[in-house]
């Protein structure tokens, strides 16, 4: 089965952005302008902007670097805007997962992916049924 | 977009310092340029990272900085980055690096 986005809980006709991207370095760039274009239309703030761009980046470098997953299995990212401002994104890969440590200690450098989303994000988490999905939601002006 | 067109480097010397200013995202795709570039300014006394018209950098972008410190450091360059844009700053504010880096003001003014 495949791993596809959780099924959104607003409404209907709240944007959404589903797409699938090969497993390359390539992958964190068209992410990334595919979720800037989506956050124009769903009209999140510009100073959100920068987190969103950073997040997403982070998950899918995590996807193509750390994934155990066979090269010609993709990433899908998703997002979807849960109220005006407030958005979440899922990024799915087939790999097993790996530990949601924000930071090892051990590695002087990298590692710094997660540990950008906890402090970022207002909220995250993976789920490791069918895969790995990793999500953040951010809740918007309010939260800033 | 291929990564010539996602991060531009232009090399200039000064005063025994070599600039490697960058343009466009460093990310996963294109740290490996900054790589190749530190690999041509093995012989300069001091190496500057122009980070002003950087539009984006992530985690493995900071890793790529954070090679480049290691790769003077083996050689015995002394090394420093430019502030930069927001989101660069917030960056390296965020994570703790901008405390093992030292940063100098951008453009003619970066001096020893």
């Amino acid at each position: 089965m495949i791993a596809s986005c959780a099924r959104s809980p607003a409404s209907e006709d709240a944007p959404i952005l589903r797409m699938s991207l090969e497993r390359n370095p390539q992958a964190p760039s068209l992410a990334r302008a595919a979720v800037a274009g989506f956050s124009d239309r769903a009209e999140i703030p510009s100073h959100d902007l920068d987190t969103l761009s950073l997040l997403v980046s982070e998950l899918v470098s995590n996807a193509v670097l750390h994934s155990d997953a066979p090269r010609p299995c993709g990433i899908e990212l998703c997002a979807r805007v849960l109220s005006p401002g407030a958005i979440r994104v899922e990024v799915i890969d087939r790999g097993s997962g790996f530990s949601a440590t924000p930071r090892d200690p051990t590695q002087p450098i990298g590692g710094f992916g997660l540990y950008l989303v906890e402090k970022q994000a207002t909220r995250w988490g993976v789920d490791s049924q069918d895969g790995t999905r990793v999500w953040f939601e951010l809740a918007g002006p309010a939260s800033d | 977009m291929g990564v010539q067109e996602q991060l531009q480097i232009a090399t200039r010397r000064d005063a025994g310092r070599v600039i490697l200013s960058l343009e466009g995202e460093l990310d996963l795709a294109t740290a490996e340029l900054l790589a190749q570039a530190m690999q041509g300014v093995a012989d300069d006394s001091m190496v500057v990272l122009d980070l002003e018209r950087l539009t984006f950098i992530d985690s493995t972008g900071l890793r790529g900085v954070l090679a480049a410190l290691e790769r003077c450091r083996e050689r015995g360059q002394e090394f420093a980055v430019t502030p930069g844009p927001q989101q660069v700053q917030r960056l390296l504010g965020v994570t703790g690096v901008s405390k093992h880096l030292r940063i100098v003001a951008a453009g003619d003014e970066v001096v020893a």
